[in-house]
């Protein structure tokens, strides 16, 4: 009976499978963008947080100069060196977001302990970018006091620690979620068109009429949207690691692919059950499509949950890619397995009850 | 109404290649009007290439091809608006139902709307269609689909009709029906081009039949004038013992072919020829007969000799 | 010729008629992608639901004037989201991820900062990312500078004087939404017009259209209204919900609605040539997905793309969605995202609607059907 099982879910996979790679069409519409969104992502990595300023020094004196040379130095911008005049053309031509002035008496006032203020002009639409040059500014002008060593009148400054031993840049760690947001969608719609389609062109007749056990037949349409949805996403890793943005190491390879497997495993038999419940493609493309996108966003998306609400924070625990995010951060990042018992538990028991909602969704459709 | 002196198709040196692939090779016939011509090949052997090209799906690599003396190259438009098609896969909007469906090709041929509607019911009405004509194609049956696909191909009085496959995949009683429509349009003067690989359709229908093979014209004539080219009459004998006298048969003069298998005698004879007593006498000389069967050649047998394969294969 | 044009007419409305009818017959899809772009305004507008401000747990160990000082600069630095705690809670906050950074401010800040010696402030950050991270290390510092310069303006006499060129800041969702509207109607415009095109190749319904005497015109444009109509029904539905629920109020009610038809023009053309192209419907599909997500970090959706590298700014120009957020920006804020104008900007739009719609009919003058 066991054999019969493996024998039957083998030539269901290869048969999926054998159709699927009949359609490059497919396999490119769904790994190009995810490449697509990673590359652009990190051509655009240099701008992020660093806005690009036009700095105007009218002061001729020594604290003129250094403080131009603490804005500088601090590297929160992507500096040019203007006059008034090109500054404001700057400005006007949304070439800069903001035109920093050290007024020509900048020394003078400082010398004669008189309060003396950086002019900021700043074009305030967006207050991201706003907020960023409230912010990057004092940071210089600190950075300048803190120059003058034990002579700066600051006493207070920061001493940072770090919860994790590196750095990961903004696009680096939008590689993980961009995986999980392919996983679920390429298990959703491959599974769930698979298992639609044998409906729509009548196909099923061919598996329902067969000896085959119903169990075999989802176990088999099952694994086929987990292997091409597996290979894609350990495409896009493997992408990712050759261009260095992601590390993992040794035995954290086989945890990140392991929770990769799982999140493949849970989109494709959320899939199969969609399409046995809808049987025609349409349909399974549109819901396909609103479960992975709100299963993406409500687990956080490409941002961190800890900014979200609280009452999004509640949701983002019962939601299953918040776990896989996690876990792969862990791994990838950070060459750790901190609770990863937990993440596996919940991508393997959301698992199960789909594959067992979908098991369900063919045998209530044996009616055909 | 047709113009009967001008040819509905003529096909002139046409070739249609795909790569280094050629479909159609140096096809050249005429469909004269009125007339219902048959297009028969085994698979891939072109006819649907053909017709494509026809009907302006598929431009010719080279070659001419005028449609009621429009020439398809320059006139598509004028071509198009006298050709009435049935596809093979209906190209139905099966989500849709009959009656708009019917719509919508009222529409696209520019049927006066005074006129649509009237137009629309007749047409069903044609094709038994009318009290389903608010249901949706998905839920009709294939025969049904047929018929709608054929009502529709009707509906702009088109003076040419090509149906690829009519009754394919339909029931009998369906298949009946629809062969007394494409009948009743030869007598309504309309020229219908027929693509099929049901030999009694091609039989029943048809006035004039091109077998095509690997892209090129293989033959040309009427039914009958091509069973006659064939051979006379088909003698098939059935003996109780294997036939041992096949060299002598096929030397006497007037047999054209002799096949033996096991027990069965099959005997292809001349046209023209009385030589089917000679057949009987030596076989029963041979050995003792079983049933004896005296036909004419079928067109599968014509088929089969022109071509090397069986319709169906 | 008033007849020849007033048949294609026809063909136009009949074909617009067909689509939209058989998209009623698949309600499930088709209220599904009437509701992808106001889905998508919403999720991921809770991706940007709480700003940029860093949730961070403060442990005061000392109460004195100073530290309670330090407590309001850091309020006032645009960069934190404070909450004070005990040690204990705060390092229960930051384990489990609920905040990202604790800033511990010592037991002698107040003694220390009086006598003028120097005093540390710990600043432990769950460094998950260096967008927010680095925030957060400028923050801080922010923070000491405006302490100081309120607590001891002699010592302390730099500060910023900032101008802005707007009258009030836009805050991150009302910018953002806009930029959001935009690729929601991409998506449910591709979705919609290529679904349409591809499933006539796919039940091979083209021929039906193909053979016909209409021209390819026609049949383009009769297409491309059928999901225009449905698109506008998901349009109407998004601008609804950020106007009234998210509460972003144009400026220029007629630059909105003017702008978002020439959206739909545009997208529902490259839609219909998509699906032209592909001719079936799963790549069509993934590809309105797929398509849209790319574009929206590659046009300017969070901010002006002149401030973004400048690879990323030659791209961005390539395609419309970066000129359609530019003027959707100005009908809404009135801001000027480029140099090209009001005018010029339109004008760009207008002509990849135009050559667009060329290519369509192009492409179905030149579509064979395959044997």
């Amino acid at each position: 009976m066991i054999l019969n099982f493996l024998r039957t879910t083998w030539f269901i996979l290869r048969k999926d499978l054998q159709i699927w790679l009949r359609q490059p069409a497919n396999i490119g519409a769904t790994i190009v963008p995810a490449l697509v969104v990673l590359f652009i992502q990190a051509l655009g990595a240099q701008a992020v947080g660093r806005s690009p300023v036009a700095l105007v020094v009218d002061d001729a004196g020594v604290q003129g100069a250094l403080i131009a040379q603490a804005i500088s130095n601090a590297d929160v911008f992507r500096l040019q060196e203007d006059n008034a005049a090109q500054a404001q053309v700057a400005l006007k031509n949304l070439d800069v977001v903001a035109i920093v002035t050290i007024p020509a008496d900048f020394t003078a006032r400082l010398q004669a302990h008189q309060p003396t203020q950086v002019d900021v002009t700043v074009n305030n639409l967006n207050l991201d970018l706003t907020n960023d040059i409230r912010r990057a500014v004092p940071d210089a002008v600190t950075q300048y006091y803190l120059a003058q060593g034990d002579a700066s009148p600051i006493k207070v400054t920061m001493n940072e620690s770090d919860l994790r031993q590196r750095d990961i840049q903004l696009f680096q760690y939008a590689v993980l979620p961009t995986i999980v947001l392919l996983l679920i969608i390429s298990g959703l719609i491959t599974g769930g068109l698979a298992t639609a389609r044998e409906w729509e062109t009548s196909t099923v007749k061919e598996l329902l009429l067969s000896p085959a056990p119903s169990h075999a037949v989802i176990a088999g349409k099952v694994l086929a949207g987990f292997v091409t949805s597996f290979l894609l996403g350990v495409l896009v890793l493997a992408v990712a690691y050759l261009l260095g943005w992601i590390y993992p190491q040794g035995i954290y390879w086989l945890t990140t692919l392991l929770i990769v497997a799982l999140i493949a495993l849970l989109g494709s038999s959320l899939g199969v059950t969609i399409g046995a419940a809808f049987q025609r493609i349409q349909p399974v493309i549109g819901v396909s499509m609103f479960i992975a996108l709100y299963l993406f966003f409500l687990s956080g998306g490409i941002s961190v949950l800890a900014f979200e609400p609280s009452w999004l924070q509640s949701i983002a625990a019962f939601i299953p890619l918040t776990y896989g995010n996690h876990a792969l951060q862990m791994a990838v990042f950070y060459n750790s397995a901190d609770l990863l018992g937990r993440d596996v538990l919940v991508l393997a028991l959301f698992s199960l009850v789909a594959l067992f909602l979908g098991s369900m969704a063919i045998n209530r459709q044996s009616k055909y | 109404m047709t113009n009967s002196n001008v040819a509905s198709i003529e096909m002139v040196h046409l070739v249609k290649r795909f790569g280094n692939f050629t479909a159609v090779d140096d096809l050249s016939l005429t469909v004269e009007p009125g007339e219902i011509f048959g297009l028969l090949g085994p698979n891939g052997s072109g006819k649907t290439t053909t017709v494509n090209m026809i009907s302006g799906l598929s431009a010719p690599t080279s070659g001419q091809v005028h449609v009621m003396g429009h020439d398809l190259r320059t006139q598509t438009r004028q071509v198009r608006q006298i050709l009435g098609s049935v596809p093979q896969e209906t190209a139905l909007y099966e989500e849709l139902s009959a009656w708009t469906n019917l719509d919508f090709h009222a529409d696209l041929f520019g049927i006066p709307s005074q006129e649509k509607k009237a137009r629309i019911e007749s047409m069903l009405d044609l094709v038994g269609l009318t009290d389903r004509k608010d249901s949706r194609v998905s839920d009709y049956s294939g025969g049904m689909k047929r018929r709608l696909a054929l009502a529709r191909a009707l509906l702009h009085d088109p003076q040419l009709v090509y149906l690829d496959e009519p009754t394919l995949g339909v029931d009998v009683q369906s298949r009946r029906a629809i062969w007394d429509y494409i009948l009743a349009l030869r007598q309504q003067g309309k020229t219908v081009l027929i693509t099929t690989n049901y030999l009694e359709e091609a039989q029943e229908l048809c006035s004039r039949i091109a077998i095509i093979d690997h892209g090129r014209l293989v033959a040309l004539d009427t039914p009958e004038e091509l069973k006659q080219q064939f051979g006379g009459s088909v003698v098939e004998i059935e003996t109780v013992e294997p036939f041992g006298m096949l060299a002598e048969l096929r030397a006497l003069p007037g047999i054209k072919d002799a096949q033996l298998e096991d027990q069965f005698l099959k005997v292809t004879t001349q046209s023209g020829t009385n030589v089917v007593p000679q057949v009987i006498n030596l076989a029963a000389q041979c050995c003792e007969i079983r049933d004896i069967n005296i036909r004419e050649p079928n067109l599968d047998e014509v088929f089969l000799h022109l071509t090397g394969t069986a319709l169906r294969d | 010729m008033f007849n020849e044009l007033g048949y294609q007419l026809r063909v136009v409305w009949a074909c617009a008629k067909k689509d939209f009818q058989a998209a009623l017959t698949d309600r499930l899809f088709t209220v599904l992608s009437l509701f992808v772009p106001v889905n998508l305004l919403i999720l991921m507008s809770l991706f940007v639901l709480a700003g940029s401000n860093a949730p961070t747990a403060v442990v005061m160990e000392d109460q004195g004037p100073y530290a309670q000082a330090f407590y309001q600069a850091m309020s006032q630095a645009h960069s934190f989201r404070l909450q004070i705690t005990s040690a204990a809670e705060a390092e229960h906050l930051i384990t489990a991820g609920q905040t990202v950074a604790v800033v511990t401010i010592p037991t002698d800040f107040d003694a220390r900062v009086k006598q003028n010696q120097p005093v540390q402030v710990d600043v432990k950050i769950n460094n998950l990312n260096t967008d927010f991270t680095n925030d957060i290390r400028r923050a801080i510092p922010l923070s000491i500078t405006s302490f100081y310069a309120k607590a001891f303006p002699n010592l302390v006499s730099v500060s910023v004087q900032e101008h802005d060129l707007y009258i009030h800041d836009t805050d991150y969702i009302p910018y953002l939404g806009v930029s959001i509207l935009v690729i929601a109607l991409m998506m449910g415009g591709l979705l919609q017009s290529g679904t349409a095109a591809a499933k006539e190749w796919e039940n091979q319904t083209i021929k039906e259209l193909l053979l016909s005497p209409a021209s390819r015109w026609a049949i383009t444009v009769g297409k491309m209204l059928g999901s225009f109509i449905l698109s506008l029904g998901s349009t109407i539905i998004v601008l609804l919900v950020l106007i009234v629920f998210v509460g972003v109020v144009p400026e220029n009610w007629g630059e909105v609605l003017g702008f978002t038809l020439l959206s739909l023009v545009i997208f529902n053309t490259v839609g219909t040539l998509l699906g032209t192209a592909i001719k079936t419907r799963q790549p069509v599909i993934a590809l309105s997905i797929g398509i849209s997500l790319p574009l929206f970090f590659l046009s300017g959706a969070f901010g002006p793309i002149s401030f973004s590298t400048p690879v990323l700014q030659i791209i961005a120009k390539i395609f419309p969605v970066y000129y359609q957020i530019v003027v959707l920006q100005h009908a809404f804020h009135g801001f000027a995202l480029n140099t090209y104008g009001l005018w010029g900007n339109t004008l760009i739009l207008v002509g990849y609607a135009v050559v667009l719609i060329i290519l369509m009919a192009a492409a179905l003058q030149r579509a064979t059907v395959s044997h």
